[in-house]
């Protein structure tokens, strides 16, 4: 079930309530909260639940022993050192080879058979096409950040079965994550959680309005806007194209920045606090500033277990930032899915942040010769320009990222300049009409509270009073009812 | 270069709707304090509570809720309970059937008894499992006097929507909660069998035009329509428009199998399967609808009756309704209408219902 399924309406408040209900000890609220964790993942594959179980029991295992081979600090034990290394190593590997397994194995006989064919080799692989454990990429991130934790010695091995299970089946963020710390996760768990009205307040806040986000907005694009056009691209114009691309660029965010604050406000209203995961990434000048804002969780994973270690480390990596950068990003592209249309979106975006690496130092040099280039830099049009670039070369990759394969990439890229259709989305129905209108406001306000005056504005209206409150809630929750499309779907970042 | 400390969220991000974690606050604060916050929250939701409900009556007030209507799962139980002679199954349009079935018992003193089985916004497909899942045991167990399978269709019925869509469930308002299960089990929850949690929680809030209208969108038309008012005849044109277009979209052999299935089934059975084309109002029939959408239809319903050896009466506009009949969604018939449509086909192409 998704956060903003009927299901959910009537599992959130059942469990709520139990929650709630039970003593305050955090053993009784963790025993709980894994059995909600299970009936909510097995309410997406109960034939996979053993998949999800067994790599936690190797996880909480191998950080436990970790703990226990570990030399006192100071000491040299080169014996327990290597232990340890191995331990680690039989995580890594059974981490990234279930994630490879389930995800990457048909991709990878898939493109060795094409490979060879082309080279005129007899080539027939089997291909293996499994069911996708739910969460997979999510869950199989999370543990191995713990276990690399536990082995740096960042946080202690958790030494309670039931906190661990908690740690990894906590349902708000289990399926899309945010992706959290041990070192965030673990401290909350291990103490009694005791209800909270403010803390409710601001759960069912950041719950209504992702549910908006989701339910209305990335719902109505998706069904309206972006799936026809990139369904049979042909029969829409080239503006219907863009339509379409700009769609999607809005789809996503809300998909996913309305999926995250649903977990941030369910964490909440379990007495928890999980990590921001998306931070106004439209308002981003350069793309490290837009990966630092966009899916952020995801992005700090990458670079505090993958980029910092290979470039900081003594290996072949060390100090080849340029080398890191395309690394980090073709494992993001493949992380998102096992198509050649995400490893190219990888690509491009290395690429890209490799040019602004470059670009930068550049510039640099430019301003250690004449001062007047810094305060170009701080000039409204230089920021303009640089927004400009940074947005749409995001809104551009897309394009790989939704279309999927090579030639569907090429052809809808053509699409956006020249298109025999003639068609535009969404402008069939004054209903359509008035959903976009809506859709696009809702986007405007939503990233104008996310500027300096903006945020004032917000001040201004958590000051209201309660009453007044309620009632904005309510209204928002009649439109909603009204207006948001009916048809099912799921989260697309559920699918990575 | 960027690494995690740079990586976190910059200042007013969203988490500045947290509040401050309860454990960071001050200890031991005034229990005055506590009271006043969770006031504060009680007064929120009983307000949002309150908004919600006033706009429910407010809104009622524009789109009235609709009287409560015979659903397939009250077919089915009237079928289990009862021995009828003849099954009409049929999309919502098989409601019609209720006034000819008053007629038919009545002029016939009860020896031809009919049962309506109205499968909203159904289709072939859906019928057959209809049929399949809940009819059929019904057949095995005891019905000894049923004899005539009447399938009340429109050419809408092989339209390509059903089959194609993985999230549409027409006949989730004739599920168990055993099919519900059994679904959920093999495949986990889906938006297939979603419909079924759909329907049943619309079940728990009859007195809701919110939860009601959930999906349908009349409120969101009636609201359209107070700032900007149709005419009876743009009406009329739309709806014309969309029967010609629909050539494209209703042209599903997928459907038509179905309809083979189900002559099937009823030959198996020993029933006579009557196929009736419901009327429509007349004033959307173009010449162009006539020659596309529905001679498409019609000649493959014949085709197959031929084939198969079953009945078709085509009433599509035969009958004498007319516009003033039907209701404002120019689809269903009033219950004015139904009354003249039943004395009707009584005196015309089903007469032979009133010789058992």
């Amino acid at each position: 079930m998704t956060f903003e399924s009927l299901e959910f309406a009537f599992f959130l408040p059942v469990v709520f309530v139990v929650y709630w209900a039970l003593p305050a000890r955090a053993a009784l609220q963790n025993a709980f909260l894994v059995l909600a964790g299970v009936a909510f993942y097995a309410s997406w594959s109960f034939g996979l639940l053993w998949v999800f179980a067994l790599a936690a029991t190797v996880d909480y295992a191998i950080a436990r022993y970790l703990e226990a081979v570990r030399p006192p600090p100071g000491a040299a034990d080169a014996a327990a050192k290597r232990r340890m290394r191995l331990a680690l190593g039989a995580s890594v590997v059974y981490n990234v080879g279930q994630l490879c397994w389930f995800k990457y194995v048909g991709f990878f006989a898939d493109s060795a058979n094409v490979l060879m064919h082309r080279l005129g080799l007899p080539a027939d692989l089997p291909v293996l096409r499994l069911a996708l454990p739910i969460g997979l990429s999510y869950w199989t991130l999370q543990k191995l950040a713990y276990v690399l934790d536990v082995y740096y010695g960042r946080v202690p091995a958790c030494r309670s079965p039931l906190t661990f299970a908690a740690f990894v089946t906590f349902f708000p963020q289990l399926v899309a994550g945010p992706i959290v710390r041990g070192s965030e996760m673990l401290p909350q768990l291990e103490r009694p959680r005791r209800l909270d009205p403010d803390r409710l307040a601001a759960g069912g806040g950041a719950f209504l309005l992702g549910f908006a986000m989701k339910a209305f907005v990335a719902d109505f694009l998706g069904q309206k806007v972006v799936d026809p056009v990139f369904a049979d691209p042909a029969v829409w114009s080239a503006a219907g194209h863009w339509m379409g691309l700009f769609g999607y660029a809005a789809q996503v965010f809300c998909d996913f920045a309305g999926y995250s604050l649903m977990a941030i406000g369910v964490g909440r209203l379990f007495g928890f606090e999980l990590p921001v995961n998306f931070d106004y990434p439209f308002f981003s000048t350069n793309l490290m500033e837009f990966w630092r804002r966009w899916h952020i969780t995801l992005n700090r994973w990458l670079f505090d277990h993958l980029y910092a270690p290979l470039v900081a480390g003594n290996g072949w990596f060390k100090g080849r930032f340029d080398s890191g950068l395309l690394l980090v990003f073709g494992v993001s592209g493949l992380w998102h899915g096992a198509t050649w249309g995400f490893v190219l979106w990888g690509a491009m975006h290395g690429v890209g942040l490799v040019v602004q690496r470059r670009f930068g130092d550049y510039y640099k040099t430019l301003c250690r010769k004449d001062r007047v280039w810094v305060q170009r830099r701080k000039s409204t049009g230089y920021k303009a320009v640089a927004w400009l670039l940074t947005i749409g070369f995001f809104v551009l990759t897309l394009v790989p990222f939704r279309a999927g394969g090579l030639d569907a990439t090429l052809s809808f890229a053509r699409g956006l300049f020249t298109s025999p259709g003639t068609l535009l989305p969404a402008v069939d129905s004054a209903m359509s009409l008035h959903n976009l209108a809506w859709s696009v406001l809702f986007l405007a306000g939503y990233h104008a509270f996310g500027t300096t005056a903006g945020r004032r504005w917000r001040a201004q209206l958590a000051a209201l009073p309660p009453v007044a409150r309620g009632v904005a809630y309510g209204a928002m929750i009649v439109f909603l009812f009204v207006f948001m499309p009916t048809s099912g779907s799921t989260f697309v970042y559920a699918n990575f | 270069m960027a690494d995690s400390a740079s990586l976190r969220a910059s200042e007013g991000d969203d988490a500045a709707l947290a509040p401050a974690p309860a454990d960071t606050q001050a200890p031991g604060a005034a229990p005055q304090d506590a009271r006043r916050r969770w006031r504060a929250l009680a007064a929120t939701v009983l307000a949002a509570v309150a908004t919600i409900a006033l706009a429910d009556l407010a809104l009622q007030r524009v789109r009235p809720l609709f009287p409560p209507v015979r659903h397939v799962h009250e077919g089915v139980a009237d079928l289990a309970a009862g021995d009828p002679t003849v099954l009409v199954l049929g999309s919502s349009h098989a409601r019609s059937f209720d006034a000819v079935k008053a007629a038919v018992e009545s002029r016939t003193s009860g020896r031809q008894r009919l049962v309506t089985v109205p499968v909203e916004m159904g289709g072939f497909t859906s019928y057959l499992w209809v049929l399949e899942h809940r009819v059929a045991p019904l057949l095995v167990a005891r019905r000894a006097s049923l004899r005539h399978l009447m399938l009340v269709t429109t050419f809408y019925d092989a339209c390509s929507t059903e089959v194609s869509r993985s999230d549409l469930n027409v006949p989730a308002r004739a599920w168990t909660i055993g099919h519900y299960l059994q679904d959920v089990r093999e495949g986990g929850l889906s938006d297939f069998n979603r419909n079924y949690v759909r329907e049943r929680a619309k079940g728990l809030a009859p007195w809701s035009v919110l939860v009601q209208d959930r999906g349908a969108g009349n409120i969101a038309h009636a609201l359209r329509q107070l700032v900007q008012p149709e005419t009876k005849g743009e009406i009329v044109a739309e709806a014309r428009a969309i029967l010609e277009a629909q050539h494209a979209g209703c042209q599903d052999e997928r459907e038509l199998v179905s309809l083979a299935r189900i002559a099937d089934f009823a030959a198996a059975r020993g029933l006579a399967l009557t196929v009736v084309l419901f009327p429509l109002v007349p004033d959307i029939v173009s010449e162009q609808a006539r020659r596309t959408t529905l001679a498409w239809y019609d000649e493959r319903a014949r085709n197959l009756s031929i084939e198969k050896d079953f009945r078709v009466v085509d009433l599509t506009t035969s009958t004498p309704l007319v516009l003033g009949d039907f209701a404002p969604d120019l689809d269903h018939v009033t219950a004015a209408g139904n009354a003249r449509f039943a004395a009707w086909v009584l005196d015309h192409d089903l007469r032979w219902l009133l010789d058992p």
